[in-house]
């Protein structure tokens, strides 16, 4: 299989950088933690 | 580039998942699910064993008064739960992939933001409805046959618990499966991009299940020596890896396997090092096989040299590679003991409240060794990469310490209250009596003396000292007096008795029913961790998806060298050290 | 093409394992015989009400923690445990354990009882106590949800 090539973040990731990626797994993770808290 | 490949694929995973949402609601699947959710379906049957007899009594009752059959409806079971959350969970992504998936069918897509994310959602639902599969499927399959065949006396253990069969492993040999056999499809190839940073943002949320109350309780001395194991694993991890020329990566992620131990270990550092997936998947492997002979080697071994059963429980805990492979050891050393496990359980703790300094170790080393013998500003550069979603995680961790999820002592959800107990979980009169047969037994000479002699021969030791006869009894006692446990040493103190041969087993069964009254979940935790589940799943899935048969040939027999040598150094040299130095005190 | 293969596979698979399911659904819970076995007697509520008043041993067939959680009142504890024979009408009793020590007695009138239906401890105490000379066996196959629903005293 040929990795297509993207333009934007590498072949593992969308994210343009690894920081971006970071960040947005933290406020993911931070959105589930509080929502989950709120809502048990 | 226009990154969306019109496909009709993620309309038809869309329609899988609602079509799953509908079986599971109208029922029609309940014979499957009867086999995969066993456990949930045992409580179905409870339930409607007692609806049944209440319902023929009531029709009984009524036909004898001549009145009309009452109305009656069955009480929803765990299994009625278990249907329900899945058909949610497929209703809810299955109504959304179909809209979407109608969408792009109409769409005529541009480039820019909308289509590059737009193009993301049928990867993601590829990798879900996997994740669905393997979630519901797959993992309860070999849990229940590695159970049967143990029942069947095929084998003495249960080869799904001990190779770790579950979702986890399931998921990146799944994964690997498809991208060797099969290939990625172009409408799923960008989608798939993502698996790592669901993968992160699960790591991150790891850090909610631990606490470091809960590490406070279980004592300073392990904590020590099990960190020096744990550094001192990865310094050699990395040391070697670099006299034998591997990849920097491959070497680092090594280590943190094979040093902090566990698959989530080596996951949560792999975006650190830039681990290529097939080095994580040796990793893994490396530590699954390794650990499945140190299980059967360390008991045989710590029997002919008659280890107590702390040195024991240190000694597995630190050099077997795996917490159910520790669990397995410590267990089959000695099936009566606490003591085992909770070093067992302890080491789990400490290995990762090691992980974010090991993580940033191996940033800054990873880094220095990339960059090459140019001279680099080592505090420049960390900064720089530091791998920001281990702040995450130790936020979260902090977080969960000081209490805002669950109570600040609790240990992956489980936290022992004596004050919470309801009124109809307190020991009833049959129960308290059997225990009050047993406290006069137990106090009169002969029964004392026996008791002296079990405690010394299992070596109960609790913080620190040697449990003795009065402290037993008080115990006992204690619990008659109040039908319930008021702390965690007396329960522990009460467990050890209950094992004792010859003691009462109505009384033991009221000890366990004390044990389990004091023992709350926390339904924060318990949300966390479903969660957590599904986003590993999701991650590494996608993760076995990179592993090509090519890139692992490649990868050599190398690593899995070095994890033997380190990994039996790490066995003899815990060894020794715990035969040296621990005496039977924690 | 290649993914129309992959899905085709994947439909396969998922009937495969449908079609495991169904067939381990066939015994996922099998219940106990709605006849008494050979030498015993079937009998409810009022039956066993009426041979308690007579004096009869009320035997709770279900683990000692079970017993201990809530019983009928005036029942002995006598666990039919381990329990590793298969759950049928014919089982080999020799895998199992059964401790008939506590009823001496082999002409008094017995009733063996435990979870209704889908227990099968009860079922097999009363075949193995037939077999073992005990003349006056009484099998309680609706057990203890009968008994709470029928709201009889408990302990």
């Amino acid at each position: 299989m040929s990795a297509p090539k993207f333009e934007r973040g590498t072949s593992l990731s969308i994210f343009v950088s690894d920081r971006r990626e970071d960040f947005t797994a933290l406020i993911f993770a931070f959105i589930i933690a509080f929502g989950v808290m709120l809502t048990t | 580039m226009i990154y969306t490949v019109k496909s009709p694929a993620l309309l038809i995973i869309g329609i899988i998942m609602l079509v799953w949402g509908g079986l599971n609601k109208s029922g029609t699947v309940d014979g499957m699910q009867s086999y995969l959710q066993k456990s949930a379906y045992g409580d179905h049957m409870k339930v409607k064993e007692k609806f049944d007899a209440e319902s023929r009594v009531a029709i009984e009752m009524a036909t004898a008064e001549n009145k009309p059959a009452p109305e009656m409806k069955m009480p929803g079971s765990k299994f009625d739960h278990a249907k329900a959350d899945q058909a949610q969970l497929s209703n809810i992504f299955g109504a959304a992939f179909v809209l979407i998936g109608l969408f792009t069918m109409a769409w005529k897509p541009k480039q820019g933001n909308l289509d590059y994310f737009t193009s993301v959602v049928p990867g993601v639902a590829y990798i879900l409805l996997i994740a669905f599969i393997v979630r519901w499927g797959l993992d309860p399959i070999f849990a229940n046959w590695g159970k049967a065949v143990k029942e069947a006396g095929i084998l003495s253990w249960d080869f799904a618990k001990i190779l770790n069969l579950n979702y986890v492993v399931l998921g990146i040999v799944i994964g690997m499966l498809i991208v060797n056999v099969f290939k990625i499809p172009a409408w799923a190839a960008n989608g798939v991009r993502t698996a790592r940073f669901f993968l992160k943002s699960g790591v991150i949320l790891l850090g909610t299940l631990y606490s470091a109350a809960e590490l406070a309780q279980l004592g300073g001395l392990s904590v020590i020596l099990i960190g020096i194991f744990v550094l001192g694993s990865v310094g050699v991890v990395l040391f070697m890896g670099k006299r034998m020329k591997l990849p920097n990566s491959m070497t680092a992620v090594l280590s943190a396997g094979m040093g902090v131990c566990g698959v989530s270990a080596t996951v949560a550092a792999s975006p650190v090092v830039q681990a290529k997936a097939e080095e994580i998947a040796y990793t893994i492997g490396t530590i699954l096989i390794f650990g499945v002979g140190c299980m059967f080697l360390f008991p045989t071994v710590g029997h002919i040299l008659n280890m107590g059963p702390v040195q024991f429980g240190a000694w597995a805990g630190t050099g077997i590679l795996n917490s159910a492979q520790v669990a397995g050891a410590a267990l089959a050393f000695d099936p009566h003991g606490i003591e085992t496990l909770k070093v067992a359980e302890i080491f789990n703790i400490t290995r990762v409240l090691f992980l974010p300094i090991i993580v940033l170790w191996l940033a800054a080393w990873y880094v220095k060794h990339e960059e090459g013998a140019e001279k680099v500003n080592l505090a420049k550069v960390v900064v720089a990469k530091f791998p920001v979603f281990v702040l995450g995680f130790i936020a979260m961790f902090a977080l969960s310490s000081l209490g805002t999820f669950a109570p600040a002592g609790h240990y992956q959800g489980k936290y022992f209250s004596s004050s919470e107990i309801k009124e109809d979980k307190l020991l009833k009169g049959k129960e308290t009596r059997s225990l009050e047969g047993e406290l006069t037994r137990l106090s009169a000479a002969e029964g004392t003396q026996a008791l002296s002699k079990y405690l010394v021969d299992k070596t109960v030791v609790l913080e620190g000292h040697k449990v003795t006869s009065n402290e037993t009894l008080k115990a006992l006692s204690d619990l008659i007096a109040n039908k319930k446990l008021s702390t965690r040493q007396q329960g522990n103190i009460l467990k050890s008795l209950g094992k004792m041969e010859g003691f009462d087993a109505v009384a033991k069964g009221s000890i366990d029913k004390a044990e389990k009254a004091a023992t709350h979940d926390s339904k924060t935790i318990k949300a966390y961790r479903n969660w957590i589940a599904w986003l590993f799943a999701f991650g590494l899935i996608g993760l076995g998806m990179q592993i090509t048969g090519k890139a692992l040939k490649q990868a050599g027999g190398a690593p899995l060298i070095i994890g033997s040598v380190v990994g039996t150094a790490k066995a003899v040299g815990s060894l020794i050290v715990v035969l040296m130095f621990v005496k039977e005190f924690v | 093409m290649k993914s129309t293969k992959q899905f085709l596979i994947a439909i396969f698979t998922l009937g495969f394992m449908a079609a495991t399911g169904v067939s381990h659904a066939a015994d996922a819970a099998p219940e106990t015989p709605t006849t008494a076995p050979a030498g015993v007697k079937l009998v409810g509520a009022k039956e066993v009400q009426d041979l308690q008043a007579k004096g009869a041993h009320i035997v709770d067939t279900r683990k000692a923690s079970e017993f201990g959680e809530g019983s009928i009142k005036g029942a002995i504890s006598v666990p039919y445990d381990p329990e590793k024979s298969a759950k049928a009408a014919t089982f080999d009793e020799k895998m199992d354990k059964f401790d008939m020590s506590k009823l001496a007695d082999k002409n008094a009138a017995i009733v063996v009882f435990c979870n209704s239906g889908t227990c099968f401890k009860s079922y097999k105490a009363a075949v193995v106590l037939g077999k073992n000379g005990y003349k006056n066996v009484n099998w309680y196959r609706d057990g203890v949800p009968d008994w709470k629903a029928r709201k009889l005293p408990m302990e």
